[in-house]
């Protein structure tokens, strides 16, 4: 009898379906079915006719890679080991990319000219389909902050390679990569600008927010005015900023020789550090505030003066929020810093803006990709050491 | 010594603390008792200079406490609360090292003591020095707490209220583990609580306020049989007292003693460290007029009889 | 006593200039004269305020409900038994929400959608999403479990409980969160007229591209000034 159960209970743990692996089953094949996966342009600034899969690898080729996925999926639903069923994503991914890479030399004419393939819907929502169940078992590993980290960049250099020995050439999107001989100096523009304004930000903020936690007449004073920098929209802040730089510019040349002028990364890293203020006074402060009272009385108690406690007991507390603070900011400042390509700050931004003028799409993402890309890293690895900062607090 | 002269301290125009004074004796345990807000904690406060009083003045055998710097001062007075404060980012070591870290001890000496203080309080050096406080139960919690607050060997602790958020077990228990290692370490203990029982059992002095003003001091059995009429004798319960008051006193206290000691009981029988208000429960309970008391060994030394328990029960002139 | 009395003062004289501004701003043309360079018009005319803070607050609000909706039906399912295994998912993907810089969300919907209002109402709705949805959750967890278990006791269905105890005692909480969404997003839809979408992004935009900072002042000023007036407006007719 008590066999019969457990057995019966080892069926129904077999059986049990994961909900969200099966959505992102369903929409993977609604993508690959109904939605084109690739376009086809005749030149780069029309817009293109979608290019289904059947279109793109007609009869029997089609039907055997539907298959293929099929398979993939049914091991994925049928709920193997999470370590496995992650192997089974990443090699389903590698599938995908694969796909669209070679599809689009089955697309393109071999006297292209100026015709051009690019990446349909199809394509970015069987994307998202994969990346939904792929972060779905990630979660389910519960494993160290550190090791979300490591999967990131594992991935990044997987497709990173898969791109670079050519498999995604035939596509639009690297044709316009490979015009843009200034890309990586803009990669590293857009990352400096991003985290030149921190480092300021963090001097200036955290004294500050320690110093509102201290005395409410200074935080009633500092927090409306650093309300009000963060509701200014940056490209006014860009704006306004230009008119002060110009002016030292123009009245202070040995300045202007060092970079501060009124366009370009000057008011780009001034607005930066104006917009960073705000989310780190006001983690430290909060951070500070919600202290267990008690123990920092019984710190009090033990006779640690308040530089001791400041540093070795409530800094440290606090500090898994005055990190989410600086998390805040470098994930904006990414954001941030694409707007400034509008004022000639560079970085990714310039693409966006070019592309958005000339209604290029694939040279607006050569812009958007990467900055998406930045401030998704960005954020995993700041996540990553808040989690550590966490762990001997409350595990 | 600690003496406490003419204390007073306002809030807001409020008088917490009404012109309290009070002297503890050195390797005195004096329990502070009163209901909440009542102004026990704010004098016990004042003593490690948590808070400053607006008048009056604390000496410590003898030595104003405002003639050492506030941080100097705290660090030679144990005191342990009852949310119990650990450090939650450091490990049980560290949280015991941590005075004899401000106070620059050796890194040997500092490991000497913490293994001294959790072999005192039952706590194995082994499996607790590196784990971190949200690991241990609230009694385990509470004992590094008491332990952290004796790592620099204080000659005065002072604890608010250590058990009030403890289950009734594990106070008891901790109750008896803190006389025993006051009578060890021989230091002096000022203890607030709201518990007449807790004060009664842990006391040497219990001292009395209400409304931020000091009612009464005295031994427990003073405090028992003569409180003050109001507040204190609402405190040691009214019609309750004479039994509270019987539970101060040993069974050996009021027996006959035997001439021929070393029989064994026949049958119903009392213990001479059991306390009198438990020796009337059984009289009564079994229905006899006076039983036999064994010792530890289990041999009857002596009779005890329901009147000799009713004449201690009875208010003295 | 001045601090509560500042608390008020302050955003009163913010909606006084901001009216005073959308009727008449040819009153401030001094002002913004000082910053417009070669006799540049100091006055944006091309349009009226009325109408372009008109769009800017409606750009806002067609995102903020949208995202509010959302937010808060997810926020209710995965606090469901039926939704619990999709609750680390769905934090995760409002996470991503607002790591997505609005920028490049813009963009990217630019050749979805076309030109005009609706890419960066997509990026709103997207970065709107998380206080809303994080605070939904905050506030219904925080829900005491002995009322939860009182209504359940009394027989009140899970519908029941829902809209009649765990909404109304989580409203101020998901109200918070709304009031965090609107109050980022009157800043944040600027950006969208570098698609052109109307609202008071064009007057900076326009700024911009002439190097009139008289525009980019207006515009710029304007925002900051609606932004604290409906932050202490949610904030008056939120429940407490």
């Amino acid at each position: 009898m008590s066999q019969l159960s457990e057995s019966a209970s080892n069926l129904s743990s077999k059986i049990s379906f994961d909900k969200v692996d099966i959505l992102a089953s369903l929409l993977l094949f609604f993508s690959l079915l109904g939605l084109p996966i690739l376009t086809y342009q005749p030149n780069r600034l029309t817009s293109g006719t979608g290019r289904y899969l059947f279109d793109v690898f007609p009869g029997s080729i089609g039907v055997l890679i539907l298959a293929v996925f099929l398979f993939f999926f049914f091991l994925i639903v049928r709920r193997l080991s999470v370590a496995l069923t992650i192997g089974i994503i990443v090699v389903a991914m590698v599938g995908l990319f694969y796909l669209v890479g070679e599809g689009a030399n089955y697309v393109l004419p071999k006297d292209a000219g100026f015709a051009r393939v690019a990446l349909g819907s199809g394509f970015w929502v069987a994307c998202l389909a994969l990346w939904l169940t792929f972060a779905n078992n990630i979660l389910k590993l519960r494993a160290s902050p550190l090791f979300h980290v490591v999967v990131f960049i594992a991935m990044s250099c997987l497709f990173g390679l898969l791109i670079y020995v050519g498999l995604w050439d035939a596509l639009s999107l690297m044709k316009e990569y490979k015009n843009e001989l200034a890309f990586w100096s803009h990669a590293r523009r857009h990352l400096f600008l991003s985290i030149a304004s921190l480092v300021p930000a963090i001097i200036v903020g955290i004294p500050t927010g320690i110093w509102c936690s201290r005395s409410k007449i200074i935080k009633a004073a500092v927090f409306p005015v650093l309300n009000i920098l963060q509701t200014i929209p940056s490209i006014a802040m860009f704006g306004i900023l230009m008119i002060p730089l110009t002016y030292i510019a123009t009245n202070y040349p040995g300045l202007g020789e060092l970079g501060i002028r009124g366009i370009g990364a000057a008011p780009a890293i001034v607005a930066l550090f104006f917009y960073s203020l705000l989310p780190i006074v006001s983690n430290t402060t909060v951070g500070l505030d919600k202290l267990d009272a008690t123990i920092v009385e019984a710190a009090r108690g033990m006779g640690m003066n308040s530089r001791q406690r400041l540093f070795k007991i409530e800094l440290p507390l606090a500090a898994p929020v005055i990190l989410s603070g600086i998390r805040i900011v470098l994930v904006q400042n990414i954001g941030i810093v694409a707007v400034a390509g509008l004022i000639g700050g560079g970085g990714f931004g310039t693409y966006i803006f070019k592309g958005l003028n000339q209604t290029a799409t694939e040279l607006v993402m050569l812009g958007a990709i990467p900055t998406l890309y930045l401030a998704l890293f960005a954020a995993i690895l700041m996540d990553s050491i808040i989690g550590f900062s966490k762990r001997k607090i409350d595990d | 010594m600690i003496e406490l002269q003419n204390l007073n301290k306002l809030f807001n125009q409020t008088h917490a603390v009404d012109d309290v004074s009070l002297l503890v004796n050195s390797g005195e345990f004096c329990m502070l008792i009163g209901s909440s807000g009542c102004g026990k904690s704010t004098t016990l406060r004042m003593i490690n200079r948590l808070i400053e009083p607006t008048s009056g003045s604390i000496s410590i055998n003898g030595e104003d406490v405002k003639s050492v710097p506030v941080e100097d001062l705290r660090r030679k007075i144990g005191y342990a609360i009852q949310g119990v404060g650990l450090f939650p980012h450091q490990d049980i070591f560290e949280n015991i090292a941590t005075v004899p870290k401000l106070l620059k001890w050796s890194k040997t000496e500092i490991e000497q003591r913490v293994e001294e203080l959790l072999t005192l309080f039952h706590l194995d050096y082994e499996t607790f020095a590196h784990k971190f406080p949200h690991q241990l139960s609230g009694g385990q919690q509470q004992r590094v707490g008491v332990a952290r607050a004796l790592a620099a060997r204080p000659e005065l602790l002072l604890m608010d209220e250590p058990f009030g958020a403890l289950d009734a077990i594990t106070r008891n228990y901790l109750q008896d583990e803190m006389l025993r290692i006051q009578k060890q370490l021989n230091i002096t203990i000022i203890m607030v609580t709201h518990d007449i029982e807790e004060a009664v059992k842990l006391g040497d002095k219990i001292a009395v306020m209400d409304k931020g003003k000091l009612l009464q001091v005295a031994s427990p059995i003073e405090l028992m049989r003569n409180p003050r009429d109001g507040f204190v004798r609402e405190l040691v319960g009214g019609d309750d007292r004479a039994l509270n008051l019987l539970s101060l006193v040993k069974v050996e206290d009021v027996m006959t003693p035997i001439a021929d000691i070393g029989k064994k009981p026949q049958s119903q029988h009392l213990s001479d460290k059991d306390n009198l208000r438990d020796a009337l429960s059984r009289l009564l309970w079994v229905g006899e007029s006076s039983l036999p008391v064994i010792n530890s060994e289990g041999k009857i030394i002596g009779n005890v009889a329901l009147v000799d328990i009713l004449a201690k029960g009875k208010k003295q002139k | 006593m001045i601090l509560r009395y500042l608390k008020f003062v302050f955003p009163l004289t913010a909606l006084i200039l901001l009216v005073l501004m959308i009727v008449d701003i040819e009153l401030f043309s001094g002002f913004f004269g000082y910053f417009s360079k070669n006799s540049a018009p100091a006055i944006y005319v091309r349009d009226h305020y009325a109408n372009i803070v008109g769009w800017h607050l409606f750009t806002v609000f067609i995102a903020s409900v949208g995202a509010t909706i959302v937010a808060v039906s997810v926020g209710v399912f995965v606090t469901r038994p039926a939704g619990e295994a999709f609750m680390p998912l769905a934090k995760m993907l409002a996470n991503l929400g607002q790591t997505f810089p609005p920028i490049a969300v813009l963009a990217l919907c630019v050749p979805l959608v076309g030109f005009g209002m609706e890419p960066i109402l997509v990026a709103l709705f997207l970065y709107g999403l998380l206080p809303i949805f994080e605070n939904t959750i905050t506030g219904l967890q925080q829900v005491p479990k002995p009322v939860l278990e009182a209504a359940r006791g009394m027989g009140l269905t899970q519908g029941q409980r829902l809209f009649n105890v765990e909404l109304p005692l989580a409203m101020p909480v998901i109200v918070a969160g709304i009031r965090v969404s609107v109050v980022i997003n009157i800043g944040t839809v600027a950006i969208g007229s570098t698609v052109a979408a109307k609202g008071l992004g064009e007057v900076i935009i326009a700024g911009l591209l002439t190097d009139n900072m008289a525009f980019v002042l207006q515009g710029g000023i304007m925002v900051a000034l609606l932004a604290i007036v409906i932050d202490k407006a949610i904030e008056i007719i939120s429940p407490s």
